[in-house]
This record gives structure tokens, C-alpha cells and sequence, in this order.
């Protein structure tokens, strides 16, 4: 039996402002296991990456978690206060965010900055944080890493300042390590090696990933699972085997679609007409039912609720997949 | 002129008087929800009032002398009390609005006029002219604060006009440099790209198509000035280079003060609030105008 | 960073040129004849034919010029009308009074100025942030002179816990100090607060966040020292208003340094005083510019890059 790390349920997150509520993420329900490497995909605007600052408690302004519970080992991170979230972030939960380019503050060595993460969850001296710092550099893959350590992020290359920041997320071996699209800004060969990179370091450091992007190639190379959202609410949560060998949502369809196949001679590439609905748009049905190719007058009615086919080995939000009568909702209430 | 570029101006007339319509309404509306920008707006209406209606609103005859009546206190009957001479104080400062507020609008007038010309002009040919001119600006501004002002001065003879023109040389560099990185930014736009490849006049095409575009900074960096420009002239009359007594500009009245200031500090106490209220009002306009036309060139 | 260094020194000499250039033309302004307002008035025809042939201000422009210029690499600034002593022998005795007012004025304009806008950053739009925003507004409304007498008459005058004038000790100086520093130390105080607000919503400070670095460092750590480089700007210009502001100051608490020295040589109609003045303090602002250039750019270097 996996062993439960994350648990999300029914978090909302919702950005009031004076012209009305942004329903940014919009009851959401997940689970992460201990050691395995969860996929959230999307279009940007979906709500993934605000998924992930929700998880942290880093939710910008005028952004609220308005609902739901995030129990990180059974304990309830959305009434921590900030004191308590301090020493869980970097500790037990890292984030490595998309662009290494301005995530590392310029004006600070990479050592210091990874040594600094280790003080604040340590109790050790500032000798020990830097020797430790030089070590992380060094398990990244970063090539001299004790001269490396006193550089200031301008000094190093786009693909090592993710390899510092990957390190600087590792610091203090999380449990879970949240990667906003880390890999959107890289070019693709430095792309591939980060992915191999965090792949390696998972299994050396037995956490578990929860990985962030719009990329389904990124997803088939190192997802266990998958959860694709849209409009702040997950439609299809499968196996990443399951997903793309018989996708079943048909926003799923259309995103595996419109990935250019490296196989087939080049025809047109099909981007899904229409795009992701404002967070501040009230919805009485599905909230995909504009761009939907199968969308019926229910569709425009009636909200669906996530539903579990197959002994919950999948699950999908659309009126349209009936493949068999086990299926059974899992969604709370209906939405209003 | 040629039919085609007739027409292209034609349209272009247009498309523009338009759009500053559209734009105007954005930045009134945004102008507006800024309440510490409006106060500073109501402030600056309240002393033009004043400045424009000073013989109705004011008490006394601001040159009055009364020697039975010299260095009173605030009053009922004065109520900023009367000065060595025995005027009263709060007539010579509303008097007085007349000429502090003058020199500030004619320096930076006059500042503003020279540096968005000599500005528009190195950003619109470049090269050597905006070499030389460029160069000029940073020599004016090589002089550290009103140090021009003085030089300038201290050649012409002290006078308010002299401060006027002193403090208007001093202005200069600031609006040049702005208008020419405006000038330059817009210079490569298509329809000015247009208008001078059918054969426009360079002096049209500045006058006409460049300087709409790049007013909006400048209006924001006048109204800023506005203040620096007043507190400098202020200065140089408090230094006894500008108005000669009895004006009573503000400054002056600051500077005669100074000699009874231990035993009567209204005499210079309230001229001062008056300086500092109209450059606070300056300040305050002034940041909500830069907020209003563009958010982003916050300070 | 060299090459930087080297290519604004080269870009400092012109600048200095024209200052000199500008300085000498600014003495031609002078309406009517010049030899006329050097002998000053009431001065025989003869003194003043004297005068014209002494200063060479019979030959052309730019032959004056240069001979005013070679004066000046040999550290001749004329003579002073009034007593006839070498310009540059009264400068020194004013200068180090004024340089060392302005250089307090501006460690007050730094640490009022930048602590000020931190207590506003920290929490925008709180009650503290809108007094020290209120106070840096009264900071730049109101005239460094008036705010001097004001400072004088309460201190001085009413409490006399300090002396009216002059500058012979410590207790002289707080007040001048005071009054010129103020209108800097508000600047700087609103540049630094937009500056950290600015820097607050950068990536590397939700990564520090991220990190749970405590929030103490998130502000001096993370934020300050970013937010702080374009500040450096500021003070750089700020000291220019400083120099200029002197002239009011030294005035007010009669202070004998170089302001003071244009002043009343302005009043006397000492023109080669006056121009020699602010030549100095203007030479020495274009150096205290180009070494904060120079400041900006070195801690900048690693922000440019990107």
C-alpha cells in the first residue's frame, strides 16, 4: 500500500477584488505518495501554479484560500500560521520556480544563498552551512563547485542557475519538492539533462515530485501520474501510461493533439480553438463546454462532477464518458 | 503640398484626435480616483484664485506702512500680524502669490521652451547636432544645484527678472533630456516614419507629430519643477538677488523677516507654510499626473 | 568594468571644459563693459584702460579664453577685486568649511533617508508608512532656509540648547546640518521605499520566501541590498543640491565657507570670486558624480547582465 504524503481537499483559492471573485482554483482534490512524481498539467491560467503557492501558503495578493484543507502527513498546513509554514517551507516542502534567470537573487553568492536555506532549518554553524552548500553544488552536478559557490548568479549560465536552485531546493531533503515548469525557460538539450537530473535526485533522496507544466513531453518522460486542470478544477486524473493511451477528457484529447508527433510528417499543428475562461467568469455548466467538440445542451446546464471509473484507477469530469456504470462520483457537493 | 501626404496626415489627424479622447478619459478617471493628487489639485486652484483676485481678497493695501501698528502679532485685525513697517502680513502674502508664483511659471516656461527645443532637435537628427547639444546638457547639469542660478546672477545683476531667467537656465537640462529620449523613442514610429517618407517637413514633423506624442512626461516633469522652480527663486530672493523690499514676493519677505525673526517669528513663519503649501501642492498634482499618464514611470 | 572606468573619466574632461568654458562666457554676460564693472564704480578712465589691458580684455574672445585657461592648470584663478588676493588662497580657506557640511548633510540625507524608507516599505500603506510619507512630503515642501531659522529659533533661540551661529564646534553644526540635509534625506526616503516595493514582487524574493528564510532577512538581506542600488543615483545627485544648498545655509547660520564666499562676493560685485567659487564646487560635484557612476555601475553589474 503507497503511503499518503499529500493530501489536498476541496481547496479553493480565490482572488476577491472589488469587481468580483477570480475563482483561481476552484475545489480541488489530490493526492501525492510518498516517493512518487505527480504531474499537474494545463494551459497557463489554469490554476496549477497557483495550486502549488497554495500548497506553500504563498498565495499573492489579493489571493485567499477560501476553503479546503492541505494535510501534509496528516497535518492541516492551511491553519499554520506563518511562523509554523517558515520552518516547513524549504524544509519539508522545496519549490523550484520556472525562471532560474530571476529566481536566485542577484546580489548574493549561489553558496550563500543555499547555505542560508540550510541555517534556517539547522542548527549549524555558518562553516558547516557553506561546506554542506558546496556539497549540494557538487550532488547537482556543477563542475568545480567550491569556486562555483562564491560566484553571484550573473557569473553562471541559464541551465546551472536551475542546477543551483534545484540544489538550494535540496538543500534540507524534503519530502515533497513542488517544480513549477522548471524546465519551460531551458533550452531543450539542457532541458533533458535537468529532467534526468531530478529524476536522479528523487530516488537518491526518496521524495516525492509534484510537478508542474504545459508540456506533456515533459509529463510522458517523468510522471508516474498525471492531473490535468482547467479553469481552476482537475477534469481527468489518471496513470500517465492511462492518460496517454486512452485519454478520456476531451480537453485531454485535444492537448495530446495538438503536441507536434515527432513521427508523423509534419501537417498542420492543431491548437485547441478558443482559450482557458477568465477565473472571474460564472459558470452554470461545465466550464469547458466552449471549446468542447462534444458539448450538449447539459453541458451548458449542469456542472459534472468528477467522476471514478475502474476501481478509481482513473478519473474523469465530462457528461460524455460513460465507458461503464462503475463509475462513481467523488466530487463533494455538487458545485454551485 | 503633395494630395497623397495630404491625405495621410488627414487620416493620421484622425486616428490621433481619437485616441488622446479615449486616453484623456483613462487618465481623468484614473486622476480622479487619486484623492491625494485631487487635494493637490484643489490647492494649486485655491492659490491661482488667490493670485488672480488678490486686490478683492486681500484686507489691506499690502504697502501700507503703519509705524503705530509695526511687528503686531496675529490678530483679529491681522491675522498673520503686521511686519516692521507695520503692513499687514497676510495681504503682502497674497500680494505676493502674484510674484512668487509668476517667477515659477515663467522660469519653468521658459526653461521648458529652450530644452524641449534643443531636446526634439538631438533626438530627431542625432548624430553630431545631438552630440554637441547633449553634451551642452551635461555641462548645465555639471553645476551642482542653483550654483548656475548664482553664476548667472552674479553676471547680471540681481533682479527678479534675473532670478526668472536664472532659474529658467537652470531648468533647462531636465526637459531636454527628456524630450529628447522621448523624442527618440517616438521618432521611428510608423506614421512619423510615414508622414517624412512622402517628403514632410522636418520642422512640421517636430512641432506637429513629435511634440503631441512626448508631452505627456514633460507635462508631468513641469508640474514637478514647478516646485523646485519656486523654492529656488524663493531662495535667491531670500539671498537678496531677486525682489528688492518692499515687493513682497515671498522670499523677500522671508529675508526682511530674518532681522526680527527672534522677537516676531510670524513675520517669516507664515511667508514659509505659504512656500511650502504651493510646493506641496506641486508635488502632490505632480505624482498624481505621472501615476495617471504612465504607471510605469514611477520614480 | 575598466573599460567602464576609463571611458567616463574620458567623458568627465569635456564635461569639465564646458563647465570652464560656460563660467568664463557667464562673466561676458556681464551687460555694459566689463572693465567698467571691474574697476567698480567711480573709477577714473585711466584705472579702467588699466584694468582692460591687465585682463586682456582687449583681445578676441577665445584668445581670453585660453589665457584663462592656462591660468587655471596652474591653479591661477584671477584675483579677487575686493582685496586683491589670489582667488584660489581664499577658496581653500572656505572650501574645507562647506565640504564638510555638505559631506554631514549627506550621512544625514543616507541614514534618516534610507531608515525612513524602510519603516514605510515594511508596511506599505500602514500607518506608519503614511506618517513617514507625510513627513518626507513636509521634508520636500519646505525651503531648507526657512526650515533652518524655524530650527534656530526653537533650539537656539527658545530652548538654547543649541548656538545661533557660526561653526566651531559640534553643537554648531547639528542644526545647519540639519536644515540642508532634510529635503535629501525625504528624496531618498521616497526612493527607497519604491525601490524595496519594487524589489518585494521580484521572483527571488517569493524563492527566498519559498526557502522560509524569516522574514527580518527577507527584508535586510533579500530586499535591502538590491533595492538599495539605485538609490545610490539618487544620493549622488542629491549631493549636488546639497552643494548648491549651501549658499542658503551658510547664509542662515552664518557660516563661513565657500557659499557664503560666492554670496557676498556676488554682493560686491567680485567677479573672478564668483566665478572661481563655482567652478570649484562644480568641479568638485562632476567628480563626486563620476565616483558614484562608477559606485552604481560596479553594484549594478550583476543586474545589468540579465
Amino acid at each position: 500500500m503507497k503511503e499518503t504524503l499529500l493530501e489536498i481537499e476541496g481547496l479553493k483559492t480565490h482572488f476577491i477584488t472589488k469587481k468580483g471573485t477570480g475563482r483561481v482554483v476552484d475545489g480541488i482534490d489530490l493526492t501525492v505518495y510518498k516517493g512518487e512524481t505527480l504531474g499537474i498539467v494545463g494551459e497557463s491560467g489554469c490554476g496549477k501554479s497557483m495550486t502549488s503557492l497554495s500548497i506553500l501558503q504563498l498565495v499573492p495578493e489579493p489571493g485567499k484560500i477560501v476553503a479546503g484543507s492541505i494535510k501534509l502527513n496528516g497535518d492541516d498546513l492551511v491553519t499554520k500560521t506563518e511562523k509554523q509554514m517558515q520552518a516547513i517551507r524549504g524544509n519539508h516542502i522545496s519549490m523550484i520556480f520556472q525562471e532560474p534567470m530571476t529566481s536566485l537573487n542577484p546580489v548574493i553568492t549561489v553558496g550563500e544563498q543555499i547555505a542560508e536555506t540550510i541555517r534556517a532549518h539547522q542548527p549549524i554553524s555558518r562553516k558547516e552551512a557553506r561546506i554542506k552548500s558546496i556539497e549540494m553544488l557538487r550532488l547537482v552536478g556543477i563542475p568545480s563547485p567550491e569556486e562555483r559557490a562564491k560566484q553571484e548568479p550573473y557569473q553562471l549560465s541559464g541551465g546551472m542557475r536551475q542546477r543551483v536552485v534545484i540544489a538550494m531546493a535540496l538543500a534540507c531533503n524534503p519530502e515533497l519538492l513542488i517544480a513549477d515548469e522548471p524546465t519551460t525557460a531551458l533550452d531543450v538539450t539542457i532541458q533533458s539533462q535537468i529532467i534526468k537530473l531530478m529524476k536522479d535526485l528523487q530516488k537518491e533522496l526518496n521524495m516525492a515530485v509534484l510537478f508542474i507544466t504545459h508540456d506533456l513531453g515533459v509529463v510522458a518522460e517523468s510522471c508516474d501520474r498525471v492531473a490535468v486542470m482547467y479553469a481552476g478544477e482537475i477534469v481527468e486524473k489518471s496513470t500517465t501510461e492511462e492518460l496517454f493511451r486512452k485519454p478520456k477528457h476531451p480537453y485531454t484529447k485535444g492537448l495530446l493533439d495538438s503536441i507536434p508527433k515527432i513521427n508523423e510528417v509534419q501537417e498542420e499543428l492543431t491548437p485547441m480553438k478558443g482559450s482557458i475562461p477568465s477565473p472571474f467568469t460564472e459558470h452554470s455548466g461545465c466550464k469547458f463546454a466552449d471549446r468542447c467538440p462534444l458539448a450538449t445542451d447539459i453541458c451548458f446546464e449542469q456542472h459534472p462532477s468528477l467522476v471514478a471509473y475502474e476501481n478509481d484507477s482513473y478519473q474523469v469530469r465530462c457528461f460524455h464518458y460513460n465507458e461503464s456504470t462503475s463509475g462513481k462520483d467523488v466530487g463533494h457537493a455538487k458545485q454551485s | 503640398m503633395d494630395q497623397s501626404l495630404q491625405d495621410i496626415k488627414q487620416s493620421f489627424k484622425q486616428i490621433r484626435k481619437e485616441r488622446r479622447k479615449e486616453n484623456f478619459k483613462a487618465f481623468f478617471e484614473t486622476f480622479l480616483k487619486n484623492k491625494i493628487a485631487v487635494a493637490g489639485g484643489v490647492l494649486l486652484l485655491c492659490y491661482t484664485f488667490v493670485a488672480l483676485f488678490a486686490p478683492w481678497i486681500a484686507p489691506y493695501d499690502p504697502f501700507e506702512m503703519d509705524l503705530f501698528n509695526k511687528l503686531q502679532p496675529p490678530s483679529l485685525d491681522h491675522w498673520m500680524g503686521t511686519d516692521d513697517k507695520g503692513r499687514d502680513i497676510l495681504s503682502r502674502i497674497i500680494y505676493g502669490s502674484r510674484l512668487s508664483m509668476g517667477v515659477g511659471f515663467a522660469a519653468v516656461l521658459f526653461g521648458a521652451s529652450f530644452g524641449i527645443m534643443m531636446g526634439m532637435v538631438a533626438g530627431y537628427y542625432g548624430g553630431w547636432v545631438d552630440a554637441i547639444i547633449s553634451r551642452s546638457l551635461d555641462v548645465m547639469l555639471a553645476f551642482p544645484g542653483i550654483l548656475l542660478a548664482l553664476a548667472i546672477i552674479s553676471a547680471l545683476g540681481p533682479s527678479l527678472f534675473n532670478v526668472t531667467v536664472a532659474v529658467g537656465v537652470f531648468s533647462i537640462p531636465l526637459f531636454g533630456r527628456i524630450a529628447r529620449g522621448s523624442t527618440m523613442e517616438v521618432r521611428h514610429m510608423e506614421y512619423i516614419e510615414a508622414v517624412r517618407s512622402l517628403g514632410g517637413n522636418d520642422g512640421i514633423i517636430i512641432f506637429r507629430h513629435i511634440f503631441p506624442n512626448i508631452l505627456s512626461p514633460l507635462i508631468v516633469q513641469g508640474t514637478l519643477r514647478l516646485a523646485t522652480a519656486i523654492l529656488s527663486a524663493a531662495g535667491l530672493s531670500f539671498l537678496g538677488l531677486g525682489a528688492a523690499p518692499p515687493s513682497p514676493e515671498w522670499g523677500a519677505m522671508l529675508s526682511s523677516g530674518r532681522d526680527f525673526f527672534f522677537s516676531a517669528p510670524y513675520i517669516a513663519i507664515f511667508p514659509g507654510i505659504t512656500i511650502a503649501l504651493l510646493v506641496m501642492g506641486f508635488n502632490l498634482f505632480g505624482d498624481g499626473l505621472r501615476d495617471a499618464l504612465d504607471p510605469r514611470m514611477k520614480s | 568594468m575598466l573599460l567602464f572606468i576609463i571611458k567616463r573619466l574620458l567623458q568627465t574632461i569635456p564635461v569639465i571644459f564646458g563647465v570652464t568654458l560656460v563660467v568664463f562666457l557667464i562673466m561676458q554676460m556681464v551687460p555694459g563693459d566689463t572693465a567698467q564693472v571691474l574697476a567698480g564704480e567711480g573709477a577714473s578712465q585711466e584705472t579702467i584702460e588699466d584694468l582692460r589691458e591687465e585682463y586682456g580684455l582687449n583681445d578676441p574672445l577665445h584668445v581670453q579664453y585660453f589665457d584663462y585657461m592656462k591660468g587655471l592648470l596652474q591653479g591661477d584663478m584671477g584675483q579677487s577685486l575686493k582685496n586683491e588676493r589670489p582667488v584660489i588662497d581664499e577658496i581653500m580657506v572656505r572650501l574645507p568649511i562647506s565640504i564638510e557640511l555638505a559631506i554631514y548633510a549627506t550621512i544625514v540625507t543616507i541614514i534618516f533617508g534610507i531608515t525612513a524608507g524602510i519603516i514605510s516599505a515594511v508596511r506599505p500603506y500602514s500607518a506608519s508608512d503614511m506618517t513617514v510619507m507625510v513627513i518626507a512630503l513636509l521634508g520636500i515642501s519646505f525651503p531648507s532656509f526657512w526650515l533652518g531659522m524655524i530650527l534656530m529659533f526653537i533650539f537656539s533661540v527658545e530652548l538654547q540648547w543649541l548656538p545661533v551661529s557660526g561653526w566651531d564646534s559640534v553643537q554648531h553644526m547639528v542644526l545647519p546640518v540639519l536644515a540642508l540635509g532634510t529635503a535629501g534625506a525625504a528624496i531618498v526616503a521616497r526612493m527607497t521605499r519604491s525601490s524595496m516595493l519594487e524589489v518585494v514582487r521580484q521572483d527571488y524574493i517569493r524563492t527566498a520566501k519559498a526557502k522560509g528564510i524569516k522574514n527580518y532577512l527577507i527584508i535586510y538581506k533579500h530586499t535591502l541590498r538590491n533595492a538599495l542600488i539605485p538609490v545610490i543615483t539618487v544620493v549622488g545627485l542629491q549631493f549636488g543640491a546639497l552643494l548648491g544648498g549651501t549658499v542658503l545655509i551658510e547664509s542662515v547660520f552664518a557660516i563661513n565657507g565657500l557659499g557664503r564666499l560666492i554670496l557676498e562676493s556676488i554682493r560686491m560685485r567680485d567677479l573672478p570670486m564668483v566665478q572661481g567659487g563655482v567652478l570649484v564646487a562644480s568641479i568638485i560635484f562632476v567628480l563626486v558624480n563620476l565616483f558614484v557612476d562608477i559606485l552604481y555601475k560596479f553594484f549594478n553589474r550583476r543586474i545589468d547582465i540579465n
